[in-house]
């Protein structure tokens, strides 16, 4: 802190004593806090660490040694739920602080070794048949309830992109657009019916008062999955794709009157990004498939992407300035 | 010289140094709020969210402005790309002063937005108009870059600023013979130093202090550049893509073992000042260039499996974390495992919450075995900034 600024303030009487020596003591007894750096090392450390075992459980598969991998991964895993369980402190709808600063990780490296284990004796030993669902659906089921249960939010997101994973698509924010198949139109369906799903229980997460910490996790989960397969199948359906531009719209719609209500920002900007895309195409679609227009069709568009533009910037200005005052 | 008014960017500095005060609970909220009135500002400065909004569409604005252009002068196109481009630059850098004259915009998204197309649109459209060499390209993007920091005291200009001065000297420095050859890295690395000092020099001195942030990427970069110079992958590579040095798969590069010395040793020297002066821009570039430094040895040597390493890196990160957390339970030597107390602790576990699913949701699985996904795993964590 800038010492002689509080000194100047106290000479000119807008400060009391007592407040400036509180600021020069603590700048003088100022900690340097580690906090960050050592959050990510352990962080680096346990994916490390889990995608070393899981690399050489399967590298090692023909020799005698991965029995004991094995038998390695099922003790990290057993010891870290162990720990955890020990120390938690009681269940409760509410949020639940970490008993200590360790916990948090401990439960990952449990998680994230389970997951290992699962995936490895269903490889190995068809533990659960051809039954395919179910490899990555028992996973999941553990991590939505070590969640839960332990109160971790790194471990409901992990759960709810291994319910994604279940149902047929990736949601992590890398994978979403690049190793999903958009043209399918099973995985269109799905991703709408989930990104509801995850919507319904981000709502229920907060109304009901069951952890509401997770509502914000599930709701953005749900927002991106429900915006892009709108966006999806107004580029795939062509007979039908008005009808998508409608479902867009009443999502933006939806997600227009959250942002006011939650006063959030973010829920704003992605709205209005999306609804610019899909607007885009619908006009670009417009010009070129439905009246077919050249040299002028692409003067129009550009004009209207010029425009529209600037619209939406002033709309977030003064959408910005609503938020601020509600 | 800076655009933005200064008396409300000072302001902006004292009321932050009010809010630090009261976040750490040493002013009470009522010398928190009588304070603050005595500094008021009327800058334009929207929520994060809606800035990055404002960002994207001032760009898109720019960008559909010039396809406009461009379009309407289709027959000559080739002839005016230049002119277009930098008269688009101009345009940009108008508008700009605009904004933050007359708007009292002050990191709204739209002025970073133009900016940044201002010094891209002019940088081009001199390129495009003859501006060939390597040297003149750097100098120009210097020039741009230097004004671009002086005046709008932008982070982002500033690191383009180092990174083309260390250019210039690149270009100019390295073809005048075999001597200057070989002393490239050392005179790149001797003025990165010298770069940092002078990023350290702005950040001490009270009259620059607007220039703080600009200060702080100064040394971030400096400190990067003077490593990446003595790096032994980046000498040996730039070696042979700029001054056709012809080498073998493994052969060594002269003076290769100085290299791997500088390579090995700047990483543990950067983290040992920065612990000992208590610096964390020393202190997290040297923790990032450990993993530059274990990339580099293991690109030349495969010293274990990867998955061993893996392992071993593993344990001994969790190890290192868990030691240290449990010996600076009780705060020592200036030193503490705690949370500062000015973070937001919600927003970043949200945020946090997101980078684990995509940091860790990807375990190995086998390659065969039509029940399973690609074995894509890892890699992202590293991206994580809490």
């Amino acid at each position: 802190m800038d010492v002689p600024f509080f000194e100047q303030l106290h000479a000119d009487g807008k400060l009391s004593a007592g407040s400036l020596n509180n600021i020069k003591k603590q700048e003088n007894e100022k900690l340097f806090s580690l906090h960050r750096e050592l959050k990510i090392i352990l962080y680096l450390g346990i994916l490390m660490l889990t995608t070393g075992l899981g690399i050489l459980v399967y590298k090692n598969i023909d020799t005698i040694s991965h029995q004991v991998i094995v038998i390695v991964i099922a003790a990290i895993t057993a010891g870290c739920f162990f720990y955890c369980s020990k120390q938690k402190l009681p269940f409760s709808t509410n949020r639940v602080a970490a008993p200590n600063s360790f916990f948090d990780y401990v439960l990952l490296l449990g998680c994230l070794c389970l997951i290992i284990l699962i995936g490895y004796l269903q490889f190995q030993y068809n533990l659960f048949g051809n039954r395919f669902g179910l490899a990555t659906f028992i996973p999941m089921v553990i991590l939505f309830f070590s969640a839960y249960y332990y109160d971790h939010l790194g471990v409901l997101a992990m759960a709810i992109t291994n319910l994604a994973a279940w149902a047929g698509i990736a949601v992590t924010p890398m994978q979403l657009l690049k190793d999903n198949d958009f043209n399918n139109e099973t995985i269109i369906y799905t991703a709408l019916l989930l990104g509801l799903l995850l919507l319904l229980a981000g709502y229920a997460s907060a109304k009901k008062n069951i952890k509401q910490h997770f509502a914000f996790t599930y709701s953005n989960f749900g927002a991106q999955l429900l915006f892009i397969s709108c966006l999806a199948g107004l580029f795939h359906f062509d007979n039908i794709y008005l009808l998508w531009f409608l479902l867009l719209l009443a999502t933006g719609y939806f997600f227009y009157l959250k942002a006011l209500r939650e006063k959030s920002f973010y829920y704003l900007l992605i709205m209005s990004l999306y609804e610019y895309i899909g607007a885009g195409y619908v006009l670009v679609r417009l010009i070129f498939k439905t009246i077919q227009m050249d040299a002028s069709g692409i003067t129009i568009a550009l004009l209207y992407f010029i425009f529209s533009s600037i619209g939406i910037v002033l709309f977030l200005i003064s959408m910005n300035k609503k938020i601020k005052t509600l | 010289m800076i655009a933005y008014n200064t008396t409300w960017l000072n302001n902006l500095y004292n009321r932050q140094q009010l809010q630090n005060a009261f976040t750490t609970n040493a002013i009470s909220p009522q010398e928190k709020m009588a304070a603050s009135e005595l500094y008021p500002d009327e800058f334009y400065t929207p929520h994060f969210f809606i800035r990055i909004g404002l960002f994207i569409l001032t760009a898109l604005v720019a960008f559909f402005s010039l396809a406009f252009i461009s379009f309407i002068f289709m027959e000559n196109i080739e002839y005016l790309t230049g002119s277009l481009l930098l008269l688009c630059g101009l345009v940009c850098y108008a508008t700009l002063e605009f904004f933050i004259q007359s708007k009292n915009h002050y990191r709204s998204g739209i002025d970073d937005a133009l900016l940044w197309l201002a010094v891209a649109g002019i940088a081009a459209g001199i390129y495009w108009l003859g501006n060939k060499t390597s040297t003149g390209n750097a100098l120009l993007i210097f020039l741009l870059a230097l004004y671009g920091t002086l005046r709008f005291t932008d982070s982002l200009m500033s690191a383009v600023a180092v990174l083309a001065l260390l250019a210039i000297v690149f270009f100019g420095y390295s073809p005048l013979g075999s001597f200057a050859k070989a002393t490239t890295p050392f005179v790149l690395m001797l003025l990165s130093g010298l770069l940092y000092v002078a990023g350290k020099f702005i950040l001490k001195q009270k009259q620059y202090r607007l220039y703080h942030d600009a200060g702080t990427t100064i040394c971030i970069v400096a400190l990067l550049c003077l490593y990446f110079a003595g790096n032994y992958y980046v000498v040996r590579e730039l070696s042979i893509a700029f001054f056709h040095l012809t080498l073998k798969d493994t052969e060594a590069i002269p003076f290769g073992w100085l290299f791997w010395i500088f390579t090995i040793v700047i990483p543990f020297v950067y983290i040992f000042s920065g612990l000992r002066k208590k610096d964390p821009v020393l202190l997290r570039v040297g923790l990032i260039l450990i993993a530059v430094l274990t990339l580099t040895v293991r690109y030349y040597y495969t010293i274990l499996p990867i998955e061993n390493l893996l392992l071993l890196a593993g344990v001994c990160l969790t190890a290192i974390a868990y030691t240290v957390t449990r010996y600076l339970a009780k705060p020592k030597y200036g030193f503490t495992a705690a949370a500062p107390k000015d973070t937001d602790a919600l927003d970043t576990e949200q945020l946090e919450a997101l980078v684990i699913a995509a940091a860790f949701s990807n375990t190995p699985k086998p390659e065969q075995g039509g029940s399973f996904g690609g074995g894509d795993f890892g890699g992202a964590g590293a991206s994580g900034e809490f």
